[in-house]
């Protein structure tokens, strides 16, 4: 973090190659949290650029109270969300998109686990069905690691409000999952 | 919640290999920023001379449409500035006499009723450090007081906490 608050105050003062470097820094990070919502690859990248224009003038209200990645991510969450609800883009393509992901193992491997693979599915399907923000909300959970109260900062709840969403929809999974 | 756990991981290793393949964005955002930024300075100077133009040909358009006005209208203002001045005027002397007698009334009882009522107290006693002008001492004695201010506020401001 202390090592971007250079970048960070010549971005200010107007130098927008500074700027670049903190995207290039970024640009995975962000783009992998938007992927997971966005129906392609093609759709990620446009949010990822999306949200970084919108970092750059929204760049003076950062005070440092969190960090910027999470701050970054912040902004991600919101335009990802919003890209979703305005063009509805969850769908076929995505499960084409997690047909692929999920298909990328080893042979041996695809055989030895084809238990997994019928459990991966059933996933795959609830996790398409989840409303963007629950999405969002369980990926952050266990996708970056993150402290609950950075993941409660990046979608806009209170931390306790959050782990009830969190707990609920890890119940709901849970339950779908489990033989009847 | 193993396998929940290891989907999510799953998903997350698959999609940082794509993140991988992306080309980095930076210098491209960079050359973005920089060309909406001139495009905005240029659009901002022609707002204002634009603006500028406007209001001239408005004020000037004006004038013409109204020029039968214009004329009663100035002679108005300048008589309101005329009376205006005069009650001033009126006002200020009351309290000048009044700082002058309370002056003399002061220097008389500090300096057993000496004669002060041709100069007041500042020109006596400014007179008798410099042969400079009253006047002078009063933009002397402002500025003092204001660089006074200005310091005192700087010593407030920037005052290192405990």
């Amino acid at each position: 973090m202390t090592q971007d608050i250079p970048n960070i105050q010549k971005t200010l003062s107007g130098d927008a190659r500074a700027y670049g470097a903190l995207v290039d820094k970024y640009q995975s990070l962000v783009f992998v949290l938007v992927r997971g919502i966005c129906k392609s690859t093609a759709d990620a990248q446009e949010v990822t650029q999306d949200v970084f224009l919108k970092a750059y003038e929204q760049l003076h209200t950062f005070k440092g109270t969190a960090s910027f990645r999470t701050w970054l991510y912040r902004i991600a969450y919101n335009t990802a969300i919003s890209h979703v609800r305005k063009t509805k883009s969850r769908g076929k393509a995505g499960d084409a998109y997690m047909q692929e992901v999920m298909h990328t193992g080893s042979p041996l491997e695809e055989e030895r686990d084809t238990e997994r693979e019928a459990q991966y599915e059933t996933l795959r399907q609830l996790v398409d069905e989840l409303p963007p923000s629950d999405r969002m909300l369980i990926e952050l959970y266990y996708y970056k690691e993150m402290k609950m109260d950075e993941v409660a900062y990046i979608c806009g709840l209170t931390q306790s409000n959050a782990k009830v969403r969190i707990f609920r929809i890890r119940q709901k999974l849970q339950e779908a999952m489990s033989p009847s | 919640m193993d396998t929940l756990r290891d989907f999510f991981e799953d998903k997350r290793r698959e999609t940082e290999q794509e993140a991988v393949l992306i080309p980095p964005m930076g210098a491209q955002l960079a050359a973005m920023i920089e060309t909406r930024q001139i495009a905005r300075r240029k659009r901002i100077i022609y707002l204002w001379i634009a603006g500028g133009l406007v209001f001239v040909l408005a004020a000037a358009g004006a004038g013409l449409y109204f020029r039968t006005y214009v004329g009663s209208f100035f002679t108005r203002l300048g008589e309101s500035f005329a009376r205006l001045g005069e009650i001033f005027a009126r006002v200020t002397e009351n309290i000048a006499d009044y700082l002058r007698t309370t002056g003399i009334s002061l220097a008389a009882g500090l300096s057993g009723a000496r004669e002060t009522a041709g100069s007041g107290i500042i020109e006596k006693a400014t007179a008798e450090v410099s042969g400079w002008p009253v006047q002078v001492w009063y933009v002397v004695f402002l500025v003092g007081g204001v660089a006074l201010l200005l310091g005192v506020d700087r010593l407030v401001r920037h005052r290192k906490p405990a």
